[in-house]
């Protein structure tokens, strides 16, 4: 389930895509668009959510320690 | 900085913050210069008094308090590098769940630890990027983090391609750390002491612009995870007699993730929806599925408001049970809510106040989680920081 999931992500990903010219970009460019708005509002919720449940993100194994069982 | 460079810098800002996922900097180093800080206080609800094991006379049914202080500064070092420095500190105190044990009537009520336990933790974190062409990135980062009973050591390496006309982006991540864990009273309670966990991560990601009003992007993550990995403040009730052993986990640990994010700009309304998805899976049979769905509402040109509800759903570790009626085979025992079954909602909302040089915010979280565990925790959070840009 989880792989064909994974290859419609793919399929969207790549044949899904317009050709955006680069002055059709100023929507992406607000900040409310990006991935993180708030680099640290992010650091601290995987920080927390990681010692509280037994899943982490791909990026959250740099830093350690869990500060709180 | 014109319209043109601006989409691509906020592209290559947003994916790279999503870890592994996109770096791109298409347009190459920006010259602006951020600093932020934010506080935050966490609170753990009480243990109700109807989940508590009330025998033990040192436990406590007040949880974490947490007072959280962070920094990041992010800016170029030369015309093709960027430092971005982060550090915080935390200073906590409360009781901690210690183990499980059965009332007269067989109901499962949590143990807890005194509520003198006292801890600082702080954290630093070095990045630099490399900005060879246009289209290509090199990432170098390094962290420590140290606290009481407790360091970590960990490095990174990575690189990312954009394509021509900057549509999409690959990032291949590969990063390791070496933690010590030195726990405290480790002759008085029989708690381990200078024991190493070793980690190594790999991650491959893919992000693009779907249309001029949507973004997505894509990433699966492997770690390995080997050496000590129990927690040494916990026990497991072991046997009818209600005798403890401690919590003891498999010394080796494989994890799978899955990352999906798209970010939609809605014109009509000015605003932004987020939406988030992990699918997560491991070596010790835990599988989980975490949603998250923000709205990020202008409502004026200065004023926004953020209502963000997070979903999470988690399976149980294989050796996990709330108590052992007889010894196991392989050893392992542990009785740790976070290995048990159970689900977790969360509502925050936020309030970002933009000026001239940068941004205010304060933000507000509930999370509650439901399962058959009595330590599961509830908390709350508080926060409120600024950002600010500078040439």
């Amino acid at each position: 389930m989880q792989l064909k999931c994974m290859l419609l992500c793919v399929l969207v990903f790549t044949i899904g895509c317009e050709s955006v010219k680069p002055w059709q970009r100023g929507n992406l460019a607000r900040p409310e668009m990006s991935f993180a708005p708030d680099p640290l509002e992010r650091a601290l919720d995987e920080h927390i959510y990681f010692s509280k449940e037994a899943s982490s993100s791909g990026s959250a194994i740099s830093g350690g320690g869990c500060g709180c069982n | 900085m014109g319209e043109k460079c601006k989409a691509l810098a906020a592209l290559t800002a947003a994916a790279m913050e999503l870890g592994v996922v996109g770096s791109v900097r298409a347009s190459g180093l920006e010259d602006t210069k951020r600093v932020s800080y934010k506080y935050t206080q966490y609170r753990e609800a009480d243990l109700p008094v109807s989940k508590f094991h009330t025998e033990n006379r040192l436990s406590s049914r007040s949880r974490y308090e947490i007072d959280i202080h962070q920094f990041l500064y992010q800016g170029p070092i030369s015309r093709s590098t960027e430092l971005k420095v982060s550090a915080s500190t935390e200073t906590m105190s409360g009781a901690s769940p210690w183990y499980v044990a059965r009332s007269s009537e067989g109901i499962p009520l949590q143990v807890m630890s005194g509520a003198t336990i006292s801890d600082s933790r702080t954290d630093l974190e070095l990045a630099l990027r490399n900005y060879t062409t246009a289209t290509r990135e090199y990432i170098y980062s390094f962290s420590y983090s140290t606290e009481n009973d407790y360091s970590s050591l960990g490095l990174g390496y990575g690189f990312s391609k954009s394509s021509e006309n900057q549509l999409h982006t690959i990032d291949l991540m590969a990063n390791g750390a070496i933690d010590q864990v030195d726990a405290t009273e480790a002759d008085v309670y029989d708690r381990k002491d200078g024991e190493i966990k070793r980690s190594i991560g790999l991650s491959f990601g893919f992000s693009s612009i779907i249309h001029q009003n949507l973004l997505m992007s894509s990433s699966i993550n492997y770690v390995l995870y080997s050496g000590y990995l129990s927690d040494p403040y916990k026990l497991a009730e072991v046997g009818e007699e209600g005798d403890t052993l401690p919590d003891s986990r498999p010394d080796n640990k494989n994890q799978f993730s899955w990352e999906l994010s798209a970010r939609r700009y809605l014109p009509t309304r000015d605003s932004a929806l987020h939406l988030d998805y992990r699918f997560y899976q491991n070596s010790w049979e835990v599988e989980s599925h975490t949603f998250e769905l923000g709205w990020y509402f202008n409502l004026t040109s200065n004023w926004q408001i953020v209502p963000k509800v997070r979903y999470y759903s988690q399976t149980n570790a294989a050796f996990y049970q709330l108590f052992y009626t007889s010894t196991r085979a392989d050893g392992y025992y542990s009785s740790d809510y976070r290995l048990s079954e159970f689900d977790a909602v969360s509502f925050k909302l936020k309030v970002n106040r933009k000026v001239d040089f940068g941004v205010f915010n304060i933000a507000l979280e509930q999370y509650n989680s439901d399962g058959s565990h009595p330590g599961l925790v509830e908390f709350n959070r508080l926060s409120v920081g600024f950002a600010l840009e500078f040439e």
